[in-house]
């Protein structure tokens, strides 16, 4: 064979080159030794291609999914795939209803578990775990100090004084990491995006992927708050029939939080509110910008873009107004309300704190 | 090679199954399902939302099963259809991701233990080529995938991508080029090392 005039795309089109490489065998491996040994100059693109299917095999197994998605997903087709066979129902609409029907189960559950106190709303951490139907582990922080847990999957808990946590026992091997919070806990969640973590606590429902967040729900609390610390947590009330689809969807549903926002969610009314935390911090991040310290003549919407960036916040403004002012100012130990303050005192503005967002009104500068 | 399976033997079982036998649909599931999802996963980096298409993709198959015609080659068939339907879901809810997969650097672990030619700068080399794989913009990652790993023809690809036959051969000849250049340098760096001893 004329191998000796092949370049690295001859090769790769080559079936029994790829066939060596990728499955070799006695013989194979003798002709290509043999091949290079009498053709050296070879060596490099054969090396070349080599590693190119290689690199692509191994680029592709590492993608596969585990032999337990395999099954699951199986079995899933199995059950799912002569629902709605009468009807042209498809991609999307085959979705909906699936997640109708799950809506509808989680729903079920929530009434049942709901029934003792029809007309209360609220939704204790003793009946959480009532619903649960597998053994629990439980942790109780009876001291005064906060005291440090770490689950199977490596994340940790920082549990307050007067607080419980619950978990399946087999939480390694469940396809959620389920936790059940009565009180105040600080969670620091390992990544993993394959098994959302969710926290259950009184009517909230808290899911991530990997991140840390507060958690604060005590029994007799009226607000059940959360706030984030790193990364993106989305909450949602317990009752909300988004509760299943959002728990078991891919995206994070719901209100979506952010580092230095909050949600409080108000167990009287049954509503979600967004604010930002009481003393947000500048986020820690080597991909993000620093912090402006001292600016001369700079224009405000760039002064503000930046701290936006460096809070992770939104502020709102109106660029025609307030675009061109210059400022000129230098910040040390502010805080992020102290520079807003300082920023607004510039340029004859005033702000507030709107649904977890900063809203800067005022006349603007010519 | 990726598939181990013939087309021929993959068109008895498509038959069966379109017949109706649950036992032909498993088994094309079972061969397929694995290349399908990391295929999906390089087009769509969110786990679930592969899992959920190509769950639709093997629902659908069955419930339409006696409206199908028969496939030359299943396996094409079955990348066709996960293609189009990751297509129409970013189209809708993904579309700029599927944006920035095209365009942008195509987002890569490297192999860890694929070994070359054992000499002196086989680890630069292999930095270089790792280097090159990782850098590759989305196309043409998944037209070399298609070729030398599927194993598709060009004519397949191009039916696939939507686009023409030669601008698959050149998506493959511009990956290959840029790995050219790259070991290139790598040869000449090492012949000046040699020089300077």
């Amino acid at each position: 064979m004329g191998y000796y005039h092949y370049e690295v795309t001859d090769f790769l089109e080559d079936q029994y080159f790829k066939s060596w490489v990728l499955t070799p065998s006695q013989e194979s491996c003798e002709f290509w030794n043999n091949f290079l040994l009498t053709h050296p100059e070879k060596a490099e693109a054969v090396a070349s291609a080599k590693w190119v299917l290689l690199g692509i095999r191994s680029e592709m197994e590492e993608d596969f999914p585990t032999e337990g998605q395999v099954t699951a997903m199986l079995d899933e087709i199995h059950s799912r795939k002569e629902a709605t066979s009468r009807w042209p129902m498809r991609g999307l609409w085959l979705r909906l209803g699936a997640s109708l029907s799950a809506a509808a189960v989680v729903l079920l559950a929530i009434g049942w578990l709901r029934e003792p106190n029809r007309h209360d709303n609220h939704v204790s951490y003793e009946e959480l775990l009532s619903a649960v139907d597998a053994p629990l582990m439980e942790q109780t922080n009876t001291t005064t100090a906060p005291i440090l847990l770490t689950l199977p999957d490596s994340s940790t808990i920082l549990l307050q004084p007067k607080s419980s946590v619950s978990y399946r026992k087999d939480f390694v091997r469940n396809a959620l990491r389920e936790v059940y919070l009565s009180g105040e806990a600080f969670f620091t969640v390992t990544k993993n995006r394959r098994r959302p973590f969710i926290v259950y606590s009184n009517e909230l429902v808290t899911k991530v992927l990997g991140t840390s967040f507060i958690v604060k729900a005590f029994e007799d609390a009226r607000q059940v708050e959360v706030s984030v610390k790193t990364g993106k947590v989305s909450v949602f009330p317990r009752t909300d029939t988004e509760v299943c689809e959002g728990i078991a969807s891919p995206e994070l549903a719901g209100t979506i939080i952010t580092p230095n926002q909050k949600v409080l969610f108000s167990r009287e009314q049954v509503q979600i509110r967004k604010e930002l935390v009481d003393s947000p911090e500048i986020l820690a991040s080597a991909v993000l910008p620093a912090p402006l310290l001292k600016f001369q003549d700079m224009p405000v919407s760039a002064l503000l873009g930046n701290i936006e960036e460096t809070y992770g916040i939104d502020i709102v403004y109106d660029d025609r107004l307030f675009g061109q002012c210059l400022l000129t100012a230098s910040f040390t130990t502010e805080s992020l309300y102290e520079k807003m303050e300082l920023i607004c005192k510039g340029i004859e503005a005033s702000f507030e704190v709107v649904d977890g967002k900063m809203v800067v009104t005022g006349r603007g500068c010519n | 090679m990726a598939s181990p399976f013939t087309d021929t033997d993959d068109r008895i079982l498509w038959q069966r199954f379109r017949q109706g036998d649950e036992e032909a649909f498993t088994s094309l599931y079972q061969r397929y399902v694995r290349v399908l999802y990391s295929y999906g996963k390089k087009l769509i980096t969110d786990d679930a939302v592969v899992e959920d298409l190509v769950q639709d993709l093997f629902i659908d198959l069955w419930q339409s099963r006696e409206r199908l015609a028969d496939a030359e080659s299943p396996r094409f068939y079955l990348f066709r259809s996960l293609r189009r339907r990751i297509h129409r879901a970013c189209n809708g809810r993904f579309n700029e991701r599927w944006d920035l997969i095209d365009e942008d650097l195509h987002p890569i672990t490297l192999p860890k233990e694929t070994e070359i030619i054992e000499s002196e700068q086989t680890q630069k080399q292999k930095d270089e080529l790792d280097a090159w794989l990782k850098s590759l913009p989305g196309r043409q990652y998944e037209v070399m995938m298609l070729r030398f790993y599927q194993d598709f023809s060009y004519s397949q690809i191009s039916q696939l991508l939507t686009i023409n036959e030669q601008s698959v051969r050149n998506l493959v000849q511009r990956a290959v080029s840029k790995l050219r250049q790259l070991t290139i340098s790598v040869v000449i760096s090492g012949l000046f090392l040699f020089l300077l001893k």
